[in-house]
């Protein structure tokens, strides 16, 4: 029988997380920890108009966050950078397809608490190379 | 250990499921309170509620009289005089209040050592002070295991340490540290030695005189007590000459507008209206491990936490952490592929509580090079078919996760 929290498709998510990388110059970098666990995730993000282009992901966790930063990352594609920094707690539950008590929702929304802290990143435009 | 210890707590029976019984094997960060505790919070708070400051009425007399009754249980559990036991909310208090209290004896230049495998509030209220004093704040290193090596604390110790403060038992890893010997270390360099002694005097036989500490505190809630209490034992020759920080009703000799005076130690550093239940409760709760014997406790905890280690240990994937000999009650683990969270979240469905995380002892996962572990800790009310319930969880976990 398959787990309530853990189902399938968490656990694959968790093993195998998609956007799990740094952005090396990213509009918008934020991280967060949760105090509970101290795990911290970095989460970055290139954004155009306010419009989302590209979203990843750095830092351990447990399933839980892994597969939000994860299944977050994807769908923030496209989307307004205000609509996924204002996610709630419900609509964490729906994009993970889950249902969270209070202490694991603070795993779930651990990337998006990262990305309302997020800080603009100011780019100069001259590369100069490596 | 009786047989029938669990009855005695009435959370058992209250958490126990058809299914699954209750589990607790948290007792490092909050212990269960047998009836008798409870009973002696709810007779105050029910019979003779009152301040222990005002009392010349009947039930005001009964509550400073259980007050202090409770202070005389805590002394002579120590080995301790009743002018050496100050009341506080906790183990967190009782450290904050001393590294303020301690702040006019720290100039710059000087040295205060703590050690890696501290918990945050034996690490932070000494590192601060440090900071306001331009003092050298040292965190001695640890071995490999865990643990600290006295050489360590030798080498380290120099004319300017003034404070030594070291947890007497690791509460994240069980690692059990020779507070006598570093106490003489202290001593040879003029330096106060402070014990955190909030994993070891619930579980172990301790006499402040033979450890021969400047300082020792320790929590009501991890001793089978109510929560919000604690203590803070000093040697009377410091708390008579050191000032209170927290001032207020209850500890007052004279006030005008000039300056003010306190009364005599313990009750000048009790500025305001005590937990009186708590420590009412935390009296009897003392009364309740002195009647099981602390030798016969020990003994106990320490079958259930070699079962622990031994069963884990042989299991594949499963990372043990500490030493693996002379250690508390306390075992520390990871499991390969899963995360701490989701181990203690998979234990819970089967009523077995765990704890997961940093255990607010970020020094010492960084020294590990961990994130969290999984911490099972032991008490008197713990049994051989905890540790069996455990065990089974952590198969369940390793099979929900393919690890």
């Amino acid at each position: 029988m398959e787990d309530e929290l853990y189902k399938e498709y968490i656990l694959q998510t968790y093993r195998n997380p998609r956007n799990k990388y740094a952005i090396i110059d990213p509009d918008v970098i934020g991280k967060e920890s949760n105090t509970l666990c101290g795990d911290e995730i970095t989460i970055y993000a290139h954004v155009h108009n306010g419009v989302v282009t590209t979203m990843s992901f750095t830092g351990d966790g447990c399933a839980i966050s892994q597969a939000a930063s994860s299944l977050l990352t994807e769908y923030a594609k496209g989307k307004q950078l205000k609509e996924i920094q204002n996610m709630t707690h419900k609509d964490i539950e729906q994009l993970l397809g889950i249902s969270l008590s209070m202490v694991r929702a603070r795993c779930a929304l651990l990337p998006i608490h990262a990305l309302r802290h997020a800080k603009k990143v100011a780019h100069n435009n001259t590369y100069v190379g490596n | 250990m009786k047989s029938d210890t669990k009855k005695d707590f009435p959370i058992f029976k209250a958490q126990s499921r058809d299914d699954a019984p209750f589990t607790f094997l948290d007792s490092a960060a909050v212990s269960q309170m047998p009836q008798m505790v409870i009973d002696a919070v709810t007779e105050f708070y029910s019979v003779y509620k009152a301040n222990v400051h005002s009392g010349i009425y009947p039930i005001g007399v009964r509550a400073v009289e259980a007050y202090e009754e409770a202070r005389h249980s805590v002394a002579t559990f120590l080995g301790a005089t009743n002018n050496e036991v100050v009341f506080t909310s906790g183990t967190t208090a009782s450290l904050n209040m001393l590294a303020r209290m301690l702040e006019t004896q720290i100039s710059a230049g000087d040295e205060i050592m703590v050690s890696a495998m501290e918990h945050h509030s034996n690490f932070i209220p000494w590192q601060e002070l440090a900071k306001r004093q331009d003092a050298v704040f040292t965190v001695l290193p640890l071995e490999a295991d865990g643990t600290l090596s006295l050489e360590t604390v030798r080498h380290a110790v120099t004319p300017r340490t003034k404070i030594i403060s070291v947890t007497h038992v690791s509460h994240a890893m069980g690692a059990i540290n020779n507070v006598r010997e570093i106490c003489r270390i202290a001593h040879e360099a003029d330096a106060i030695c402070v014990v955190d002694g909030a994993q070891s005097v619930p579980h172990m036989l301790i006499n402040v005189r033979d450890i021969d500490c400047d300082f020792l505190a320790f929590s009501g809630q991890k001793i089978l007590g109510p929560t919000g209490t604690g203590v803070l034992y000093g040697k009377e020759k410091h708390l008579q000459k050191l000032d209170p920080v927290t001032f207020g009703g209850g500890m007052i000799r004279d006030v005008d507008s000039v300056a003010s005076t306190w009364i005599d130690t313990p009750h000048k550093f009790e500025a305001g209206t005590p937990h009186v239940a708590g420590v009412i409760g935390l009296g009897k709760a003392i009364s309740y491990i002195e009647h099981t014997g602390r030798e016969k406790l020990m003994a106990h905890e320490k079958h259930l936490a070699n079962m622990a280690r031994h069963a884990l240990g042989a299991m594949s994937g499963v990372r043990l952490y500490g030493p693996e000999k002379e250690t508390a009650g306390i075992v520390s683990f990871t499991m390969d592929g899963v995360h701490a969270h989701d181990v203690a979240e998979i234990l819970s469905r089967d009523n077995i509580a765990v704890r997961a995380g940093h255990h607010c002892a970020l020094p010492l996962m960084k020294h590990f090079g961990i994130l969290g572990t999984v911490r099972a800790s032991f008490y008197l009310y713990n049994t051989e078919e905890d540790i069996e319930q455990l065990i089974q969880g952590i198969r369940k976990t390793r099979d929900i996760f393919h690890a």
